[in-house]
């Protein structure tokens, strides 16, 4: 019951106490009259009857006039009081009431902020001194995060009913796709539009279901056959043509029974395209080959036994033919060379590197380990090599401690330059030379130098590098003995996937959540399942206008998700919509969307049918979800997509939490509960607000004994505001 | 009278040494660069054996192959195979098309003549 009834009743209630009092009064008075003083009473009365009567009406307006004030000064500002206290004591401890009222209610109202002060003061201690037990225990939680999201390898982890647990970065790159990815398509696992991952959505959405149950039948059955390694891999297609290798791994509980399961996806379409690529090289090679050797073979045997039949063939033919046929071969083997080189890179890949920067860098080794001093040359600014630095360095480390060792000499100077188009590192020295059959024994040897060592040959890691290596003696060229290294120069490239330096999160980051873990009722929209269980898609949409059923149309839709009680930034859906049709200059003001940036843009039945997917199995939330609603309700008939989520509007909830307020806009509330009014009327800044307003909600309505769904959508019915329709 | 021989070859590296194999070895050789004319050859009169030579690529040789085989006047005449394919299947797909041998690339002289010899010393299927 609310307070105006309330006090309504009450006061009826006292006027009639006080009816009932004064009429019994007035009856025990007239009875105990003479009947000559009863006359001279009603003659008074008479007589004075248009004054009694104005005296009365003046005594019941001032009464109602001192009830009203009475009501909206005390009653109301009470009710008021104690509202914003509950916000101040449970979800806003900075909030103050603003003073209103009288003198006394002033006095309350400071006397109350004060002792917010004093409260928010204590929370503060407390908080820190919880904020300091929890950081240590919070930061490792993050150094596991930040390694986990920067794994190569995307990373998925799921409890037994496949609700997604924890991704990296990769794992939604993989399987996922961002949320403002164009694309109108159903969601087919493996399908180019691909799906959309978040914590608490179903990985079935992203993987093939039977896979990944057969998967873990094969890991329970290897398990019960006690194999090590209890491990199913299988592999899959994935959006935009991308295979990938799947390994599932399963989390046990100590009863044995299966608590989860991880997944570790890599992308294998290179690898399997190299693979595949790498046979065809060999097969059109072998065949060529095969080829030209079967026409070498049968010449060549003919040559060896000239027939006795046909003395006149001439024999030139045949050896023209030989030679015909081996340049072929020639020609099959130059051209895949070059192919099969860069594959097998691939493998041992080198890093383009400046010239200077590796002659710097073995300079300042040579002097730190050897002892050894070179004094480099200018090397050509531009001139880059392609090289593994720290296996090309410690070659050279190796080749200058034996010559160290053979000649005494620690002093040498180098030359960097390019010639041929090859990069040329050439060290001299004083002294004896370098004599090529010693350079061939140390090519044989492991790279080695004091403790660090290599698991190659000099000439394996020289001929990965495509390199060439040779000593010259001082002589009629050179004054000084001499060793040359050359290597191919390299491009810059850009690499394939960008991949940042880890940055650990100050907070907990989005992407896991193991709180997930709790075992919980999977089927959403039942009304009995409590509030801050439930997964939420918080949206809000930008107009042409504010009268749906009057053409107006969705420009924009933004909406985030809302898991376990976690605002997920990073799950978010933000699309601009064409409307086809003109945006009245006075909604761009609002919103900031012109048509010119609207032009290109996906209509409104694609947009909305991502957004379905993206919403799916969650209760939608918006502030003043009504009018919002109506605007998907009107696109349905060209997008076909039928809303059938719950609904909760925060407009209503902030109704059912605060009746004494009468402004619910989402300002007002974000102002009540202490929330940062920033990206107004852009779709996703409001829902962003929306979704922190709602969380802050949440024990706000506990405490009005709304703790369910179906709770939170009767409550919202019965609020003032809920009269109002679009 | 000498057994004759057609060969069926677009590799004219091979086609060369080949012939001259073959004629100074005693039979009577005639070339097709590809299935048509060998068909063509074929219909004018039909020898002991044809060779074909698979390697080139885009070699028609196996549909050939099948053609003979199915050709009620030449299904009798003696198929053999050569190819540039080292793998296991190749072997066994050059048979099951209707070939009596396959023979890799390289292979020495003699062992070609041999082969032809068994082929011929064989008779008709």
């Amino acid at each position: 019951m609310n307070y105006r009834s309330r006090f309504w009743e009450i006061v009826f209630l006292a006027l009639g106490i006080v009816t009932m009092l004064v009429s019994s009064l007035l009856v025990v008075f007239w009875k105990q009259l003479a009947p000559l003083e009863r006359q001279v009473m009603i003659d008074l009365l008479l007589r004075h009857a248009l004054a009694l009567t104005i005296f009365a009406l003046i005594l019941v307006t001032l009464a109602a006039l001192l009830l009203d004030s009475l009501y909206r000064n005390y009653i109301v500002a009470v009710a008021r009081i104690a509202e914003e206290m509950r916000t101040i004591l449970s979800v806003n401890p900075a909030h103050r009431i603003a003073p209103f009222g009288g003198a006394d209610l002033r006095f309350l109202v400071q006397t109350l902020n004060a002792a917010a002060d004093r409260n928010a003061e204590m929370q503060a201690g407390m908080a820190d001194r919880i904020r300091l037990a929890a950081a240590e225990a919070q930061r490792e939680k993050n150094i596991l995060a930040a390694i986990l999201s920067e794994l190569p390898q995307g990373v998925m982890i799921c409890n037994p009913d496949g609700q997604i647990l924890l991704y990296n970065r990769q794992a939604a790159r993989l399987l996922g796709r961002p949320a403002s990815t164009p694309g109108g398509a159903e969601c087919v696992p493996g399908s180019d539009a691909g799906c959309f991952i978040g914590l608490g959505r179903s990985i079935f959405g992203a993987l093939d279901r039977h896979l990944i149950l057969h998967a873990l039948d094969e890991v329970m059955e290897k398990i019960a056959r006690r194999e090590e390694g209890a491990v199913a891999r299988f592999g899959m297609a994935s959006g935009g043509g991308r295979l990938l290798g799947v390994e599932t791994l399963p989390i046990l509980e100590k009863s044995g029974a299966l608590g989860g399961f991880i997944l570790m996806i890599e992308e294998i379409t290179q690898q399997l395209a190299q693979s595949r690529r790498a046979r065809e090289i060999w097969h059109a090679l072998s065949a060529s080959i095969r080829q030209a050797l079967g026409a070498i073979c049968c010449s060549a045997g003919l040559l060896r036994q000239p027939g006795k039949e046909r003395p006149d063939l001439p024999q030139a033919e045949l050896l023209e033919n030989i030679e015909g046929a081996a340049w072929e071969m020639a020609a099959a083997v130059e051209g895949v060379d070059h192919e099969v080189q860069a594959q097998m890179a691939s493998h041992w890949p080198l890093i383009p590197l400046a010239a200077g920067d590796l002659a710097a860098h073995l300079g300042r080794k040579a002097r730190e380990q050897l002892g050894i001093e070179i004094r480099w040359g200018e090397a050509p600014g531009d001139l880059l090599v392609g090289v593994d630095r720290y296996a090309i360095t410690l070659a050279l480390l190796f080749l200058l401690a034996r010559l160290k060792q053979m000649t005494a000499c620690i002093e040498y100077s180098g030359r960097i330059e390019v010639r041929d188009g090859l990069a040329h590192f050439t060290l001299f020295w004083q002294g004896a030379p370098l004599r090529l059959e010693t350079l061939r024994e140390w090519r044989a040897m492991r790279v080695a130098v004091g403790e660090e060592s290599l698991p190659f040959t000099l000439e394996e890691l020289l001929r990965h590098h495509e390199a060439a290596l040779w000593s010259q003696p001082a002589g009629r060229y050179l004054e000084r003995s001499s060793l040359r290294l050359l290597l191919p120069p390299a491009q810059m490239e850009a690499p394939e996937t960008q991949r940042p330096a880890t940055i650990m999160a100050d907070e907990r980051p989005d992407f896991f959540d193991f709180d997930l873990f709790r075992p919980t009722d999977q089927t959403i929209a039942q009304e009995s399942r409590l509030l801050t269980e439930l997964p939420y898609t918080v949206f809000d949409t930008e107009t042409t206008g504010l009268d749906p059923a009057g053409g107006d149309e969705i420009v924009a839709i933004g909406a985030v998700r809302l898991v376990n009680g976690r605002l997920l930034g990073g799950e978010v859906f933000d699309q601009l919509v064409d409307p086809q049709r003109p945006v009245p200059a006075a909604s761009v003001r609002i919103h900031g969307i012109d048509p010119a940036m609207l032009a290109g843009q996906q209509t409104v039945g694609p947009v909305l049918q991502r957004f379905a997917q993206f919403a799916a199995q969650t209760v939608l939330v918006g502030h003043n979800a009504a009018f919002d609603m109506r605007m998907l309700q009107i696109s349905e008939g060209r997008s076909g997509i039928r809303f059938s989520n719950p609904v909760l509007d925060t407009l209503l909830l902030s109704g059912v939490v605060y009746p004494a307020h009468g402004d619910h806009s989402l300002e007002a509330i974000a102002r009540r509960l202490g929330i940062r009014i920033v990206g107004r009327h852009t779709a996703l800044g409001d829902a962003m607000m929306t979704g922190e307003i709602f969380l802050k909600l949440l024990p706000l309505l506990a405490h009005k004994g709304v703790f369910t769904l179906g709770e939170a959508i009767e409550a919202s019915r019965k609020t003032y505001q809920a009269r109002l329709k679009y | 009278m000498s057994p004759r021989i057609l060969l069926v070859n677009a590799d004219k590296r091979l086609g060369l040494p080949l012939g001259r194999l073959l004629e100074r070895s005693g039979y009577v050789f005639s070339q097709a660069a590809d299935s048509a004319e060998a068909q063509a050859s074929l219909s004018q009169g039909v020898p002991e054996l044809i060779a074909i030579n698979l390697a080139p690529a885009g070699s028609d040789g196996l549909e050939l192959c099948q053609a003979v085989r199915e050709h009620s006047a030449w299904r009798r005449v003696r198929l053999l195979l050569i190819g540039a394919d080292a793998g296991p299947g190749a072997a066994a797909q050059a048979r099951s098309m209707g070939a009596d041998a396959y023979l890799e690339l390289p292979f020495r002289n003699q062992r070609l003549l041999a082969a032809i010899g068994a082929l011929l010393e064989r008779g008709a299927p």
